[in-house]
């Protein structure tokens, strides 16, 4: 008993690290469903869209994954303000349907666009010194996923700053849980939900960049990605950072204890299934309002 | 509301049906086929997402299991009329099960809900291999086993049956109860609920009919392509494909799909020789029609005709 | 300092203000009286933006803003306490006070601006990193108040202030009201207390089924016999 307990540990605690990962990913889809209650359904897409740009960059210019995230970072977030501004924010003014069709366009479009520049197969931004592995005694660990992780809780740690303390980020809070008493308060709601989407967008460069270093992935890996990710935050609680956290954990443990349990190919169904089962159960969240 | 009586439709699918027989041309015969399945799966897309205000992404997960339970049955020794039966019957089976979790489900959820359908069918389909070797593409890609070329006319006269089943199926449900039952949980499923209408009950049948047609569609429309593989019968391209042709004729009314699904055919072939820029411009077509147009053709003709008379409804 | 000129205002096929008219004088304290469904809540989400109405007027220190959203008024000092407090539940009262300071006006002043509320209001720097949702509902109209004063008011629009809470606690609201009145900050009162509200107040307006019917010195209205009939039961 003692001996299969260990042979867990070392699926538990990669599960437990993939769930960073995954985290990060459902981040962005957390925080504008948790703000503007709405649904992005070309959020997988855009984290692939961070990969691939990332990784145009690294071919292009030769530089870390990591560093091109300081040019990322910022195009992504402006990107995101721009198509919230100009285009979703009108979107929802029209009705929540519009908005699903219209970010369902923008979708195929990303996927279309990006196999047409970089082609149907698969890419990965794999770097050599994230190949090794650490050795823990019983563990064994990727330095990829503890890459991951980090990077997970620093975004977090990052993004719940910025929402506690800054004027902005409660300004956005508000405009969270009172539409009509932020404006009162002089909170341009509109605004805050580009601002949102923004940081959103951004986030999924952030997480598109760790995925690639991680994982490959091709144009069509949105579609999975963003299955996952809503799975995570209805789990997690729309808007709740701690909950998201949790929640990609949950999903990451699931993952790696079924691959080790069932298989490579059970594992992807098994993340499925688990979205449905938590779609029809708790569409609340556990943690959020 | 119903404009069209069903003498029209009658007319209408009398003109499409014969019209083709006598030309005999080959082109008109792709054409008016693939109008016909689009037609098909578009008026059965609409009963859901126009009339019952259920925006569902998953009519591709029906399409794939009627067209996998044809092609798989032709290799099991399935005759393709039976197969083309079975195909609708297994896709409503299917629907049946997933309305389960998926209608606990409501607006955005529900959507999400459909949306993970086909991908897990696709996943599913890309891994398992039901019978035989593969011979196209990845995981499932067969070719038809056993079944000789039927002719073109056999085909299309079944194409001509299906379209004119759904089309008067759903105008006629539309027009009864049930259908004032849907527009009701459309408008206001809470309000419904109250009113004593069991709208799981409802929701369900719609599904499982929309379901079922659908997949018998599709298993007709991969009989006549004669082999089918995961990527394209569970992807995204069957959805733009449907959503564009009810979109573009006008949701939440009859003509809509037969409308759009003659515009969407066009467009397609016109846009065949762009290739991979094709699905793109659909793209771009969806959220222009989403923001400019959303109700479509129908839409556009009934603010002219009624003018003041007619509120187009807000929530489409 | 306030104008509103023939507003009428239509909520989905009714009519809730018609023809109306009101100035408000700085520096002085305003009251809308009138039963539930005259109207007054709208007339103050008409001032500051919530509601558009289709004809009429609404001006501001001699500048139209009828149609200017709502978080620019704000940033001219136009500070509406809506009904029901509407204090942000998940967040502790002193980032709901500091939320207040969103606009630039306020923001370069919030420290002072705090400052005065908690003086204010004891309670709140008590409860300070309180979540707003556990406080009373006397403690959140002080909180819903303070926001207002964060915002740097110059017009303030309290909606319902007395609504739901005890009358010691009502007593207590109204001193602190005369202390921001002291600070130079106009205020327009909508109060189902018509005794109360006329009584704090220096004038009044009454609406009735979305129009004006009466309107002057407070003092004299108190008196006056058709308002001592439908409020008062007397006469």
């Amino acid at each position: 008993m003692k001996d299969m307990l260990w042979e867990l540990m070392n699926p538990l605690v990669m599960g437990i690290l993939l769930g960073g990962l995954y985290a990060t990913i459902a981040l962005g889809l957390s925080l504008t469903f948790g703000v503007a209650r709405e649904i992005n359904l070309a959020h997988g897409d855009l984290v692939v869209l961070g990969s691939y740009f990332v990784f145009w960059m690294t071919s292009r210019f030769g530089w870390d994954p990591l560093l091109c995230l300081s040019f990322g970072v910022p195009l992504a977030f402006f990107l995101g303000y721009a198509l919230q501004r100009y285009l979703l924010n009108y979107s929802m003014r029209l009705s929540e349907d519009t908005v699903l069709v219209v970010t369902f366009g923008i979708a195929v479009i990303l996927q279309n666009l990006m196999q047409i520049k970089w082609g149907p197969l698969s890419r990965n931004l794999t770097q050599d010194y994230l190949l090794r592995t650490l050795d823990l005694g019983a563990l064994y660990i990727p330095l990829n996923y503890l890459l991951d992780f980090v990077a997970a809780v620093l975004v977090m740690v990052a993004l719940h700053a910025f929402l506690k303390k800054t004027f902005t980020g409660k300004a956005i809070r508000a405009s969270a849980q009172d539409v009509t008493a932020a404006r009162l308060m002089g909170i341009d709601v509109q605004g805050m939900y580009s601002i949102t989407f923004g940081i959103s967008c951004a986030l999924c460069m952030i997480a598109g960049t760790f995925l690639g270093m991680t994982f490959p992935f091709t144009p069509f890996t949105g579609p999975t990605l963003l299955i996952i990710a809503f799975g995570i935050v209805v789990l997690g609680g729309m808007g709740s950072i701690a909950g998201t956290l949790i929640g990609g954990m949950a999903f990451g443990v699931v993952q790696t204890l079924s691959g080790y349990f069932l298989g490579l190919t059970a594992q992807m169904l098994v993340a499925f299934a688990m979205v449905l089962v938590v779609l029809s159960l708790m569409p609340r969240g556990l943690f959020g309002r | 509301m119903n404009s069209v009586g069903l003498k029209g439709l009658g007319a209408f699918f009398l003109l499409l049906g014969s019209i083709p027989l006598l030309l005999q041309n080959e082109l008109l015969y792709v054409y008016v086929f693939l109008y016909l399945i689009y037609a098909s799966a578009g008026t059965m897309w609409n009963l859901l997402a126009g009339y019952s205000g259920l925006l569902s992404l998953c009519p591709s997960a029906f399409i794939g299991i009627g067209g996998y339970t044809l092609i798989v049955g032709t290799w099991m020794g399935i005759p393709w009329p039976f197969g083309l039966a079975l195909g609708g019957a297994l896709a409503g089976l299917f629907a049946a099960l997933i309305s389960v979790p998926v209608f606990r489900l409501r607006g955005a959820y529900f959507t999400i809900g459909t949306f993970v359908v086909p991908e897990i069918l696709k996943f599913v389909f890309l891994s398992w291999r039901p019978v035989g070797t593969t011979v196209y593409g990845r995981g499932a890609g067969y070719p038809i086993q056993g079944v000789e070329h039927i002719p073109a006319w056999v085909l299309h006269l079944l194409a001509v049956a299906v379209a004119f089943f759904c089309v008067t199926l759903v105008r006629r449900l539309t027009d009864s109860r049930f259908g004032y039952a849907l527009h009701a949980i459309k408008d206001q499923e809470g309000a419904a609920e109250r009113c004593g209408i069991d709208v799981f009950k409802v929701k369900f049948l719609a599904f499982l009919l929309s379901a079922s047609l659908t997949g018998v569609a599709g298993a007709l429309f991969y009989l006549n392509q004669r082999y089918i593989e995961p990527m394209s019968a569970f992807g995204m391209q069957w959805l733009v494909a449907i959503m564009l042709s009810v979109i573009i004729g006008g949701r939440g009314t009859i003509e809509g799909p037969l409308l759009g699904a003659g515009v969407y055919v066009l467009l397609y072939f016109l846009l065949a020789q762009y290739g991979e820029l094709s699905l793109i411009l659909q793209g771009l077509m969806l959220i222009g029609l989403a923001l400019g147009a959303p109700h479509g053709i129908m839409g556009i003709i009934r603010s002219v005709l009624y003018k003041d008379r007619v509120v187009l409804d807000p929530k489409v | 300092m306030l104008e509103v000129a023939d507003l009428e205002v239509t909520y989905g096929g009714l009519r809730a203000l018609q023809g109306v008219s009101l100035q408000v004088f700085p520096g002085e304290i305003l009251a809308i009286v009138g039963s539930n469904g005259a109207g007054k809540s709208t007339l103050l989400c008409a001032i500051s933006g919530i509601v558009r109405p289709n004809k009429g007027k609404v001006v501001f220190k001699g500048k139209e803003i009828t149609h200017m959203p709502v978080h620019m008024r704000v940033d001219l000092g136009i500070v509406h306490v809506p009904e029901g407090r509407r204090v942000f539940p998940e967040m502790t009262v002193l980032e709901n006070l500091m939320v207040a300071a969103y606009n630039p006006r306020a923001r370069s002043r919030w420290r002072s601006s705090l400052e005065f509320v908690l003086e204010l209001f004891p309670v709140l720097a008590r409860k300070k990193d309180q979540l707003a949702k556990t406080l009373s509902g006397g403690e959140q109209q002080m909180l819903a108040i303070g926001r207002g004063f964060m915002q740097q008011p110059e017009l303030m629009l309290i909606d319902e202030l007395s609504l739901g809470l005890a009358p010691l606690v009502v007593r207590e609201l109204y001193t602190v009201l005369k202390v921001i009145k002291a600070q130079g900050v106009s205020m327009v009162l909508v109060e189902q207390n018509v005794r109360k509200s006329l009584l704090e107040s220096d004038r009044a307006y009454v609406l009735k089924g979305g129009q004006v019917t009466l309107c002057g010195a407070s003092r004299e209205l108190v008196e006056h016999p058709s308002i001592k009939k439908a409020y008062f039961g007397i006469g």
